[in-house]
């Protein structure tokens, strides 16, 4: 128990009428907490839509923690709750479907940097800093974006990023396809001149 | 039979699953020497692998303690299902 009297006063009162069980799912769900942040951040348009996003992830988790299944995924489960929620969240934002980006062919950028000289990548290489970074990623529709964030920034295999989202692993491919590339688009678009 | 990647075309639609590593040996070798060998296709490579470094460092943005602490405190009051 000296654990308990260690721990943080908010940490100490929440064993009272838990079944230990349930205090072991609380304590690994919060050890994921940055994790889950890291998506919502991106997923949310700042940072209060982020806090409200975790909060009410964490809040359905608790209710249906009986549904999750011990020894599978955690932070699977945990950001599929995410997922849901930001999907739900972006369809109320706009009623109309998501807009596919870019209809140019697959040799976009790399034509247009082509074109625009030897130099055009180291420039936009050197020019890769926070602002336009996040803001071209913030501009990606939120089912391009899922997909990147949990790629890129959470190192999920196409196999558990499938898992989260429930689609096929083969959509998990194109959509991190056009993501990246309507990211690159716009960071191009930002850097190369036309 | 050439195993030998033909055109740029077809090193770019290869370059995600190299990123992503998940291209087997043989893939990888024959990339590989594509990039070795281009120029422009390296950049494009490089340009993959530095946005996406630099996305997860500008992004590295742990939890705030003050949602941590709500976080846990949702968790204690939230009685519900426990029963059975």
């Amino acid at each position: 128990m000296s654990a308990l009297l260690d721990a943080p006063w908010y940490a100490r009162s929440v064993v009272d009428g838990r079944t230990s069980e349930r205090v072991a799912f609380e304590e690994d769900v919060l050890a994921l907490a940055d994790d889950v942040w890291r998506v919502a951040r991106r997923l949310g348009r700042d940072v209060t839509e982020a806090e409200d996003l975790v909060q009410e992830t964490y809040a359905r988790a608790i209710r249906a923690w009986h549904s999750y299944e011990s020894g599978t995924n955690l932070r699977a489960w945990l950001l599929r709750i995410l997922h849901n929620l930001a999907i739900d969240q972006a369809r109320k934002r706009q009623r109309s479907p998501e807009p596919e980006p870019l209809e140019e062919g697959d040799y976009y950028l790399y034509n247009r940097l082509e074109a625009s000289g030897a130099d055009a990548i180291d420039r936009l290489i050197d020019q890769l800093s926070q602002g336009p970074l996040l803001a071209a990623l913030g501009a990606l529709p939120v089912i391009f974006k899922e997909v990147v964030v949990l790629v890129d920034l959470g190192d999920f295999s196409y196999q558990e990023a499938a898992d989260v989202l429930e689609v096929p692993i083969g959509t998990v491919m194109s959509r991190l396809h056009r993501g990246r590339r309507a990211l690159k688009k716009a960071l191009a678009d930002g850097s190369v001149p036309a | 039979m050439s195993t030998h990647i033909a055109s740029c075309a077809e090193a770019e639609t290869r370059l995600q699953s190299y990123v992503d590593r998940v291209l087997t040996p043989a893939e990888v070798a024959q990339i590989e020497e594509h990039l070795l060998l281009c120029p422009p296709c390296a950049r494009c490579y490089q340009l993959e692998r530095d946005i996406r470094a630099q996305l997860k460092r500008v992004c590295d943005e742990p939890c705030p303690e003050s949602l941590k602490v709500r976080l846990r405190n949702l968790c204690a009051e939230c009685d519900c299902a426990d029963a059975d």
